[in-house]
């Protein structure tokens, strides 16, 4: 009567279902964002920015989007599912039920992955009526794409699980992921910024994902497409052991 | 694997200290070296005053709160070493009454049944939303639902998955004398058609003393009583368990027959 596969798979459907129920929050807002994005600084005062390389600076910041859109959208998915579920008491329900700890990290972190890819998907559809670009090396645009959900998907997590209220939640939004989106490279390359803060961005991990999705885009970029894929891979790989290990050891969780 | 032989429930010198934290300043001892057997087939009443140590028992059970020393056993299996397999054995209806309000009541159900490794084809969702009169509600909104149907739905979930030992952690706080009554007949039932080991919580003693064929009372985390309610009644020359209850609890008169 028991099968073993089933829980992971329920867990994993349930979340996603989650997602696509509050598809005006979820993937309605982000394709407003990025319309808005692309008519001001695209369309407007973008055809006064060079970039150089022949592209025209519309067509740059369409990768910087759509990392905005998955970093975002990864590390929300969280707040739904944990945040909200610890707050009211019904994410208990989940750790109680028959999965193993990889499994329930996983369900979560995948979740946060598909999240993060449909609006990274979007967006892009969007832009392609604009000018938007065909990837140049698809298979290294959406490895680090994929890799880039992941981080923040387990970011996402981590900081749900550890978070108390809502300023703490909201407090990693404000004070962490905006600042390091938007100083990330979204609308720029570094190529633009003086010295010392192009040196300070190469500490910024968003950095490395947005420039690895341009250069899978492109074929061009800021840095070594190779470090930026190892800087991803290896995000991603530290972030999931941590998860699995959260919650098996119930940090946060179990007292 | 499980061994039906064995106990339903084993708690052998089981102890949890919870540490100083936001929420307590000092360290509770809230369950003390506590072991209790409970037989498969049984249905066990543990009692207590509010924070005596049976929902901490419970959680043990369940995963939510580690243990800081003993062991806790479910037909043999270790409770930490084999939690997924102990998991898919227990049915939970927790004290508080918690939704996800992104699901309808058929949903909810059918995610738990899920959840559990139920396939569909062996499901009883219709059949136990039939039972717990809550088939009119299958596309409300959990959030629609009254006090008492939300428990019902509660115990719904607990269900989905025929499970051997079903755990019911005050199961009828804030529920009117008629769902009382039908959730103890259900309960009976359940005890023995599917011979489920029922333990159960409860500050209404008539509900032990309708339900349990063993009595359990713990204070400040140790087990004070133990024995089937006529004997009881017998060692302690009371009428009713509600004196038996109040003269462990607030005169500390500890029953002889404290082990199994």
């Amino acid at each position: 009567m028991f099968n073993p596969a089933l829980p992971f798979q329920t867990l994993l459907r349930k979340e996603i279902h989650r997602f696509f129920t509050i598809w005006i929050q979820a993937i309605l807002t982000p394709v407003i964002t990025t319309s808005l994005y692309i008519v001001i600084f695209g369309l407007t005062v973008g055809q006064q920015i060079k970039v150089g390389d022949g592209i025209s600076y519309l067509t740059f910041i369409i990768p910087g989007l759509m990392m905005m859109g998955i970093v975002n959208n990864s590390a929300m998915s969280s707040w739904g599912t944990i945040f909200i579920g610890k707050l009211n008491g019904y994410f208990n329900e989940m750790l109680i039920a028959p999965l193993s700890y990889f499994e329930l990290a996983m369900a979560y972190i995948l979740t946060g992955v598909t999240r993060g890819l449909v609006v990274g998907t979007i967006i892009w559809l969007v832009s392609l009526p604009f000018g938007g670009p065909i990837p140049i090396h698809p298979f290294y645009a959406l490895t680090i794409a994929v890799l880039s959900a992941c981080i923040f998907s387990c970011s996402g997590i981590i900081v749900a699980i550890w978070a108390k209220d809502f300023d703490q939640m909201g407090g990693f939004n404000t004070f962490i992921l905006l600042p390091l989106v938007y100083l990330g490279g979204v609308f720029y390359s570094l190529k633009l910024l003086p010295g010392v803060w192009a040196d300070v961005s190469r500490f910024n991990p968003i950095f490395y994902m947005i420039d690895g999705l341009r250069f899978g885009f492109f074929g061009a970029s800021d840095s070594n497409p190779a470090l930026a894929m190892s800087v991803a891979l290896i995000l991603a790989t530290g972030l999931t052991v941590t998860c699995v290990w959260i919650f098996q050891s119930g940090w946060k969780l179990r007292s | 694997m499980l061994d039906l032989t064995k106990p339903a429930i084993s708690l052998k010198r089981l102890d949890k200290k919870y540490k100083p934290s936001d929420r307590i300043k000092t360290e509770v001892h809230a369950v003390k070296h506590l072991t209790l057997d409970i037989k498969r087939g049984e249905v066990f009443a543990l009692l207590g005053p509010n924070g005596s140590g049976k929902s901490t028992t419970i959680n043990i059970l369940t995963g939510l709160v580690i243990a800081t020393g003993g062991t806790a056993e479910v037909f043999g299996m270790d409770v930490v070493r084999g939690y997924k397999q102990v998991r898919s054995t227990i049915g939970v209806v927790p004290q508080e009454v918690t939704m996800d309000p992104f699901f309808t009541v058929g949903q909810a159900l059918d995610l738990q049944a899920g959840l559990y490794g139920v396939p569909k084809p062996d499901r009883w969702n219709m059949e136990l939303l039939d039972r717990l009169s809550l088939t009119p509600h299958v596309n409300a909104n959990p959030r629609q639902l009254s006090g008492g149907m939300k428990r019902r739905l509660l115990v719904a979930k607990a269900l989905v998955h025929k499970p051997a030992v079903l755990v019911l952690d005050e199961p009828t706080a804030g529920v009117d004398v008629e769902l009382r009554r039908s959730l103890w007949a259900f309960v009976r039932e359940l005890n023995k058609t599917l011979g489920m080991t029922i333990l159960l919580t409860t500050h209404h003693m008539e509900e032990a003393e309708e339900l349990a064929d063993r009595i359990g009372i713990i204070m400040k985390g140790e087990l004070k009583a133990l024995d089937t309610l006529a004997n009881l009644k017998t060692r302690h020359g009371k009428e009713s368990l509600e004196d038996i209850y109040l003269e462990v609890t607030q005169n500390g008169v500890e029953s002889a027959h404290t082990h199994v």
